[in-house]
């Protein structure tokens, strides 16, 4: 029952964040099912900022104080354009063999993965030390306190914590077990999010092909349900992966509503976890570039709203007195040769790790060094982000005490591994397209 | 039309990783029917119990003999059974001490409601014991301090 609860919570979230994306019209109707994919994130987004404000304005974490304001904008929406709503199944296409057969394997895939949640509590020694002990805390404490915040001292952003506060709220008590499915809704949306992006460029069963390859990496379907369950790894790579298509969906229109959901996404991947603050600063150096290159100045402006929401975390912190312990406690400076050496053949073994990534990494590394950016702007944005956080956490292992490829490098890799199944994606059209030789 | 090499080498990797990939589905299938047979008959508490062992029994133990909002001075010498302490008994506040720190006993001798210990012993002036815990199993051992 409670699954089912966290389930319908999941599905109420994602329709926050589709109401949203079409109702404002920020994706085009013959976009839906991108628009599937990304609401789960919006939604994420969404609700996260809306128990941070009730916190501070002292509204009480009710259920009906919580849905007001999003049954009046499904209310508002839907009357406002109810001459344009057809409600009816959408049209399915028809599948040859190996179509079925590489959705078969999808499905099979994720179905495992949500079993493997609902099967037993959180495990990961982060998930429940730092990710679920936060919305544990908000949850008995029915606000975010300071007191509480100084006392989990990691001063982590808050968006996933209050993610599954929400959901306990709308559960009515604790169960991290079941919480556990906003993981796994976060594995299904890059799916989908990733399945609309390469069907609408490539085809159906190339799309099929790569979101299978994608599905079955073991490390998605660990932090997608297994035991890393409960992380925020996969929520980064997620974010970081939907900011990448809206801004080569900004590369094509070059409209303000697409720079700003763009926009808002790197917002939400900088306050996911702190990786995310530089991963969100590389791709939106891309979104710069792009704009200072082709005289789009007055867009500069919505570019830059992503910074708002983190620079007043930063602020929020620093008037409230909690720390960043990171570089000052936890991992202060320090050298050696000897680190360098670990966090170069440490973070090489688990590069061609087959057991964690399949041939991901191998594949990514073989297609850069063989073939380039061959001229793709796509191809450029997506190889500069891909390494240089990648350089960034060489660059943080060799000059920081405690950090070391052999505990973090696996989960650290998944916030650009999406990103990294795009290039190949890309890269493998590219070179196959006149020649169909696989598919 | 014939394939570079470089492309070749590109289609065996992909190819590799289809098989890999299917393998995979094959695999996570049959390997539910042994998930299902080692969990799901398995209650809560043993499940939690085979997660998290004496680190978790030892959480059940200080929720059973502590009121709900006190104060702990928790004391081991593994980060483990404070942390998961620290998130299953919430919310009890718990501070960790890794060894006997006289400082803290001197400066601060009764901030604290109860100090627990988690596999080592130790004395406290103005607090006097409440509850003794043993595993069997692994020996482990500990106990809570209430102050008088």
């Amino acid at each position: 029952m409670n699954a089912f609860t966290v389930f319908l919570s999941i599905l109420f979230i994602s329709s926050i964040g589709f109401i949203v994306l079409r109702g404002f019209r920020f994706i085009r109707i013959k976009d839906t099912l991108l628009a599937i994919g990304a609401s789960y994130g919006l939604g994420v987004g969404l609700v996260g900022v809306q128990l941070y404000l009730y916190s501070r304005f002292n509204i009480p974490w009710q259920k009906e104080f919580i849905f007001f304001p999003w049954l009046l904008l499904f209310g508002t929406i839907l009357v406002k354009k109810r001459k344009h709503i057809r409600l009816g199944f959408p049209k399915l296409p028809s599948l040859d063999k190996v179509e079925k057969l590489l959705l078969l394997g999808i499905l099979l895939t994720i179905g495992y993965v949500v079993f493997e949640a609902l099967l037993r509590p959180v495990v990961a020694w982060d998930a429940w030390a730092d990710w679920l002990l936060y919305p544990k805390m908000f949850f008995i404490d029915g606000k975010i306190t300071l007191d509480t915040l100084r006392y989990a001292g990691a001063g982590y952003p808050m968006t996933i914590s209050l993610l599954d506060t929400f959901v306990y709220i709308l559960l009515g008590h604790i169960d991290d077990t079941a919480v556990l499915l906003t993981s796994s809704a976060f594995y299904v949306f890059l799916a989908i999010t990733f399945f609309a992006v390469l069907k609408k460029s490539y085809g159906l069963r190339y799309a099929l092909l790569f979101t299978l390859l994608l599905v079955t990496t073991q490390n998605f379907v660990r932090h997608g349900g297994r035991l890393e369950a409960g992380m925020a790894d996969l929520p980064v790579g997620y974010f970081a992966f939907l900011s990448v298509v809206f801004l080569f969906e900004y590369f094509k229109k070059r409209n303000v509503k697409t720079l700003f959901i763009f926009s808002t996404f790197l917002s939400i991947t900088s306050l996911i976890k702190y990786e995310g603050i530089p991963l969100a600063f590389f791709i939106a150096l891309c979104a710069f570039v792009y704009i200072v290159k082709h005289r789009l100045l007055k867009h500069l402006l919505i570019l830059f709203l992503w910074i708002v929401p983190f620079v007043s975390w930063q602020l929020d912190r620093r008037v409230t007195g909690i720390e960043n312990t990171y570089f000052s406690i936890a991992h202060p400076i320090e050298l050696g040769i000897n680190k360098s050496i670990n966090a170069l053949s440490g973070t090489f073994k688990e590069l061609v790790n087959v057991k964690t990534w399949n041939v991901l990494w191998i594949t990514y590394f073989y297609q850069l060094f063989a073939f380039g950016i061959r001229r793709q702007r796509e191809l450029a944005v997506l190889h500069f982000v891909v390494v240089s956080q990648l350089m960034l956490y060489l660059i943080i292992y060799n000059i920081t005490f405690g950090n070391g490829p052999e505990s973090s490098i696996e989960r650290l890799l998944m916030h650009i591994a999406p990103l990294a199944f795009y290039v190949i994606a890309i890269v493998t059209k590219i070179l196959f397209r006149k020649k169909n030789i696989i598919f | 039309m014939k394939l570079t090499l470089k492309k070749q080498l590109l289609s065996v990797l992909i190819g590799f990783w289809i098989f890999f990939s299917f393998f995979s589905v094959l695999y996570n299938s049959l390997k539910t029917v042994s998930e299902i047979r080692e969990w799901s008959l398995l209650s809560e508490n043993q499940k939690l119990q085979k997660l998290f062992g004496a680190s978790y029994d030892f959480s059940v133990f200080i929720n059973e003999h502590t009121e709900k909002h006190a104060k702990i001075l928790f004391y081991s010498q593994t980060a483990m059974p404070y942390f998961y302490a620290r998130y299953y008994s919430y919310p009890r506040h718990l501070y960790w001490l890794q060894n006997e720190d006289e400082s803290i006993k001197r400066t601060r001798p009764k901030q604290f409601d109860y100090i627990a210990l988690f596999n080592m012993p130790a004395s406290f002036e103005g607090y006097e014991i409440k509850a003794s815990y043993s595993a069997k199993q692994s020996g482990i051992f500990g106990s809570i301090y209430k102050r008088k």
